[in-house]
């Protein structure tokens, strides 16, 4: 949240010490590592999974289409 | 500031249809929603740990008034689309067992302690929360750590797999989820102060968006929201890089998590708006003309705290089906009874993490006092 965060400690006046110092590095630069190291595991996971046929992908949306989801949820059981 | 904003909603654009056109028009719309509920989220603030949070201490219950009317809003469409769509779409349906209460017991208090649940980590990852930055890596290998143990802990006990529509037919089941968030909304009123029991209109709005986007997914993905099974999956492919053999466990031998193991990401639908929901939290930060301080400096202990709190976020919401998204949303809004026993037993362990919260997160003593204190 850019916003002051009642979920975040050091930016709710309520629970905070008032000088309590900032960490390093600041939002921007966490934020932007965080991105670039999703597009590292994006980059490995392209190099080491099969191939995507761009003429076997899924049809635009699951409803409608005929056939059963083949996508894996949460809510999987074990097996 | 117009520039960054033309270059950030370009960035969007083009990543979906960069994946679009990579993985396929599916890939690219999902993305699309998981950048609406980030930006959605984010941009207005709804969340689920926090209003929580706020209702036990401050008894604020805007936040989670928010939460209930989104879950019905989705409820009163997915149910019936489950219906009519039985033979595409599937709900989160789980069973209620002993390792899934305490599962979401664990979960409810751990996302105390790392300042969000599995949707909250990822967006304030993505705002550039240092806390959520170092829990997220964690909750991931907690998540792939969850399915090495998922079947242990499925034998200790559970119920068959029940849904309301299922043991009261479409209509009941919908008119009896209905019914019972009224029920909680109407306790939640009731703990609240007057003044902080109506949601805003800006949280009314989030609320019918998240609703919205939470139907697209179930429409074009063929399943509920999700997050915690693509945080274990992306888990799994790390490990399996490293050498470990990953598909020769139980969990990850099963045909369709064998499948999205061998496939691209960009071909898992909760990865896909795991990703988006990072950039979109992202879009939101640099959109905004002023950053927020970065969070408060812990002591170290307390940034192990984190860290472990997040392996065990993810280890915990695994076994309970779901994190607040997959378990509790989800499964609620897909009438399933796992949703119902998820926020019971959550919301338990959430009381007794906030109460931990103050103990084990720590900030660093000011350089003024501790110069004093010497």
């Amino acid at each position: 949240m850019n916003r002051p965060d009642p979920q975040t400690p050091g930016t709710h006046p309520a629970q905070a010490p008032a000088a309590a110092p900032p960490a390093h590095p600041g939002r921007v630069l966490v934020a932007v590592m965080t991105l670039a190291l999703a597009g590292l595991f994006l980059a490995l996971d392209l190099l080491t999974a099969e191939r995507i046929d761009p003429f076997q992908v899924p049809p635009p949306a699951a409803f409608g289409s005929g056939l059963a989801t083949a996508g894996a949820h949460c809510a999987l059981p074990a097996p | 500031m117009n520039s960054t904003r033309v270059s950030l909603i370009l960035f969007a654009l083009v990543l979906a249809l960069g994946i679009a056109a990579y993985a396929g028009p599916r890939s690219g719309l999902l993305v699309l929603i998981g950048l609406g509920f980030g930006l959605t989220m984010e941009g207005l603030g709804l969340g689920f740990s926090g209003p929580w949070r706020l209702l036990v201490t401050e008894r604020d219950g805007r936040g989670c008034m928010a939460q209930l009317v989104a879950i019905g809003l989705t409820a009163l469409l997915a149910i019936p689309l489950l219906a009519v769509g039985a033979s595409e779409l599937i709900g989160a349906h789980a069973p209620v067992g002993i390792g899934m209460v305490l599962g979401a017991f664990v979960f409810g208090l751990c996302m105390q302690l790392v300042l969000g649940c599995g949707s909250g980590t990822l967006l304030n990852a993505g705002s550039g929360n240092l806390v959520s930055a170092v829990a997220l890596v964690t909750f991931m290998l907690g998540s792939f750590f969850g399915t090495l143990n998922l079947g242990w802990w499925a034998r200790l006990g559970s119920l068959p797999v029940l849904t309301l529509q299922g043991l009261f037919g479409t209509v009941g089941g919908l008119l009896l989820t209905l019914l019972l968030l009224l029920g909680v909304g109407l306790l939640v009123w009731q703990r609240a102060v007057p003044g902080k029991r109506r949601p805003s209109d800006r949280l009314l709005i989030a609320a019918g968006l998240v609703a919205g986007f939470a139907i697209l997914n179930l429409l074009i993905a063929g399943q509920p929201w999700g997050i915690v099974y693509g945080l274990g999956l992306w888990g799994a492919k790390l490990f399996q890089v490293l050498g470990l053999d990953v598909a020769a466990t139980a969990f990850w031998s099963a045909p369709a998590n064998a499948e999205r193991l061998a496939q691209s990401v960009l071909l898992d639908v909760t990865s896909l708006t795991n990703i988006g929901l990072v950039i979109g939290a992202f879009i939101v930060l640099r959109w905004r003309a002023a950053v927020a301080p970065q969070v408060a400096a812990l002591q170290p202990v307390s940034w192990l705290v984190v860290a472990a709190a997040g392996l065990v976020l993810g280890y915990s919401s695994r076994i309970a089906f779901g994190c607040n998204v997959g378990g509790f949303f989800s499964g609620i809004s897909t009438g399933s009874l796992h949703g119902w026993a998820w926020l019971l037993a959550g919301f338990a362990g959430s009381t007794i993490g906030i109460r931990l919260r103050e103990r084990v997160l720590v900030p660093l003593r000011p350089p003024v006092a501790a110069a004093e204190a010497a």
